[in-house]
């Protein structure tokens, strides 16, 4: 039995849109019996050794439903959210819930900007409390909001959700659209690199920002400090974000492909990357060269020279990676909202 | 499960319950395999010598034992059904 392109292109599409709607470790093995099984079908249909065209495929995806629609018959049994509902329920939350945060981090944000931001002792885990109590009561609306209607309408077929479960071979995802995210070599890298960035913090910490200065090769002249208090006051949050990331890396490394798991995660610590860079750009300077003034130095260096440029060059970089992090929180919800909607 | 005493791949054991008037579809007999096996009553592999690779089934001791219990089971009702119609009519 053979199938002529268009019946491959359209069959290779309806299991990509399977795979990407399946979660856990044995997606890859659901999706190949579903194409195994797929081909039996198409074969019992064909006559004799012709190629099985794009029609009699769309024929019988037509009679399995929407990608989404099989892959959530293979999910776990539902009690609170049935089957019937529960792909539209995580549509909706995967709606609700990036809209309400995204408000939220937007309100912060301009909040910082004008000044108005609270003047409480720490202000960055006060707004984390306020995103995750956010994205909490979101996800619990939509919830409470679900369950009612599958107790309301146990019985009844509900018109519009009917949608959700007929095969439509426009909304399946293209061939070659990239489903794997992240290299394993990009993966280790983040890993690699994150351990080393909470290394240095940690040694920041717990030498109170001071780092040891030689004058000459062969002495210790002294300990001065590098980074100014404001700074050091980010450090146990920076820490916090990297810690963020990296367990997100190992999740990602684990799972071995990306899930909507890590890709949320991803979101969540690029979110909180981007608070911490709005306020560490309030909080300029970052790096003092006062301990530098009073080691027996060259009298021509002009530290404040150095200062302001290290610290106008920091400005430029955060400024740089609020933007790109702004980017890449747009692309991947965007990412997410495709997704959700095949 | 009886069907599953041999080993069975997914679409001919559908045929055969559908042949046999049982009416199930595909989305609710895969997951159903998928379940059975995850609670241990049946076992799988993937055989390639096909024309195209199938999973194919077979029930293990445990889903032996556990359908020789349930058959018995439905046999007790049957049988106490039958006593009950046979003393009204």
């Amino acid at each position: 039995m053979k199938l002529n392109n268009n019946a491959r292109i359209l069959l290779d599409r309806y299991l990509l849109g399977v795979r990407r709607a399946l979660t856990g470790k044995k997606r890859d093995d659901i999706a190949a019996e579903i194409e195994s099984s797929l081909m039996d079908l198409l074969e019992e249909r064909s006559s004799g050794d012709q190629e099985i065209t794009d029609t009699q495929v769309k024929e019988v995806l037509t009679e399995m439903g929407s990608p989404r629609k099989l892959a959530a018959s293979f999910g776990p049994q539902r009690g609170l959210i049935g089957p019937r509902l529960f792909p539209a329920y995580i549509l909706v939350l995967r709606i609700v819930v990036p809209v309400v945060v995204g408000a939220l981090i937007l309100s912060i944000i301009i909040k910082t900007l004008i000044g108005e931001a609270d003047s409480t002792a720490f202000p960055a885990l006060e707004y984390l409390g306020m995103l995750w109590n956010g994205a909490f009561s979101a996800a619990a609306f939509v919830t409470l909001t679900f369950a009612i209607i599958e107790r309301v309408n146990e019985k009844k077929e509900i018109e519009e959700l009917a949608e959700f479960d007929k095969f439509n071979a426009d909304s399946l995802p293209e061939l070659g659209e990239s489903d794997k995210g992240e290299t394993i070599t990009e993966t280790v890298l983040e890993i690699v690199f994150g351990v080393i960035g909470l290394a240095f913090f940690t040694y920041v910490l717990n030498n109170h920002g001071l780092f040891p200065v030689k004058i000459n090769t062969m002495e210790t002249a002294a300990l001065i400090p590098l980074f100014t208090d404001s700074f050091l006051r980010f450090m146990p949050f920076m820490m916090a974000v990297t810690g963020l990331e990296v367990s997100r890396s190992a999740t990602l490394l684990a799972q071995g492909r990306p899930t909507s798991l890590t890709n949320w995660w991803n979101i969540l610590t690029h979110g909180a990357n981007m608070v911490l860079s709005v306020f560490l750009l309030r909080s300029f300077p970052l790096i003092t060269a006062d301990g530098f003034r009073s080691l027996p130095l060259p009298a021509d260096w002009d530290f404040s020279r150095i200062e302001a440029g290290v610290n106008t060059g920091l400005r430029v970089i955060l400024i740089l990676s609020l933007v790109g992090t702004g980017v890449e929180i747009i692309r991947r919800l965007v990412r997410e909202a495709k997704n959700s909607a095949r | 499960m009886n069907f599953l005493k041999q080993a069975q791949y997914g679409y001919a054991l559908l045929k055969n319950l559908n042949d046999s008037g049982i009416d199930i579809g595909q989305d609710t007999l895969y997951p159903l395999l998928r379940r059975l096996e995850e609670q241990e009553l049946l076992e799988s592999e993937w055989r390639v010598e096909d024309p195209r690779p199938r999973r194919y089934y077979r029930l293990n001791d445990t889903g032996r034992e556990v359908y020789a219990a349930l058959k018995n089971e439905l046999k007790e009702i049957d049988k106490l059904i039958r006593s009950m119609t046979n003393e009204t009519e």
